[in-house]
């Protein structure tokens, strides 16, 4: 990760409280949720439309974590009650970049991806990548061109080439891809 | 109830036909449908089909471990753009 990047990145986001001592439901927001929702992590608070936590609110260490449906329920240290819980909903949970998982071989962050410049092997400018929708097996850029959004399946057979430094994507697309 | 084993696999006709095609010419091109529910066989791997949501075509490039689902299952009709705003720790690569 380039040192001009964010500092913190949403993990989770606060559904609603969780009974009467102060617990959370929360909806993990991260692609690793098994090392960010451990017991002794730090997490800051904040609203997700700013890259930052909101420097007004102290960090919170997680106490207590366990699954339930598809988030997790969380205890944090200094709210144990639910008058303390209850203006926490609604809220984002960041964690400081450097003490995420690190990522894989080949893998970027999606505010990495979004602003590169998609151009095929021979030079043909496609446009912006404005999206990434989370698909299986593979996901699928969004790239915004002067003739409307074109879907790029992000896959190793059609995109070639991903240079996070230089902000550009180099795709190989079959015939008909750019036309959909 | 799975469908019977006798009658083999759905697979729209002009779908196949048109893979079996590319694949004796070696071509790769897009091949749109609307045919959801043909199941992927193992011709189609390496192809690249947009498969129409109901209201564009979703690109889907055939891999492997996708043989034996629907076409369907791979272009979701209603597309989620996520929580968490553009800075989430979400991570993608080709693969």
């Amino acid at each position: 990760m380039g040192c001009d990047g964010p500092r913190f990145l949403a993990v989770g986001h606060v559904v609603k409280p969780h009974g009467i001592k102060g617990e959370l439901l929360v909806l993990p927001l991260t692609d690793h949720p098994e090392s960010t929702y451990t017991p002794g992590v730090v997490l800051r608070l904040g609203n997700a439309d700013s890259e930052e936590p909101d420097p007004e609110l102290p960090p919170l260490r997680l106490e207590q974590v366990r699954p339930y449906r598809d988030g997790y329920i969380v205890a944090l240290g200094g709210i144990n009650d639910r008058n303390h819980s209850e203006p926490l909903r609604g809220h984002y949970l960041f964690r400081e970049v450097a003490e995420l998982e690190p990522l894989g071989d080949g893998e970027l962050f999606y505010h990495q991806l979004l602003g590169m410049k998609v151009q095929t092997s021979v030079g043909v400018v496609v446009g912006e990548v404005t999206e990434v929708y989370e698909l299986d097996p593979n996901d699928i850029l969004g790239v915004q061109g002067s003739q409307g959004e074109t879907m790029i399946p992000f896959s190793k057979d059609i995109v070639v080439e991903v240079n996070a430094d230089e902000r550009h994507i180099v795709i190989d697309p079959p015939d008909g891809l750019l036309d959909l | 109830m799975p469908r019977s084993v006798k009658k083999g696999p759905f697979i729209n006709e002009k779908l196949l036909l048109r893979v079996q095609v590319m694949n004796a010419r070696n071509e790769k091109k897009v091949i749109k449908t609307w045919s959801r529910a043909s199941t992927i066989s193992p011709e189609f791997v390496g192809h690249t089909v947009a498969v129409h949501n109901g209201n564009k075509f979703i690109p889907i490039y055939i891999t492997e471990n996708m043989v034996g689902h629907k076409l369907g299952e791979f272009a979701p009709t209603r597309l989620f753009r996520g929580h968490g705003g553009r800075f989430a720790d979400k991570r993608s690569g080709p693969r």
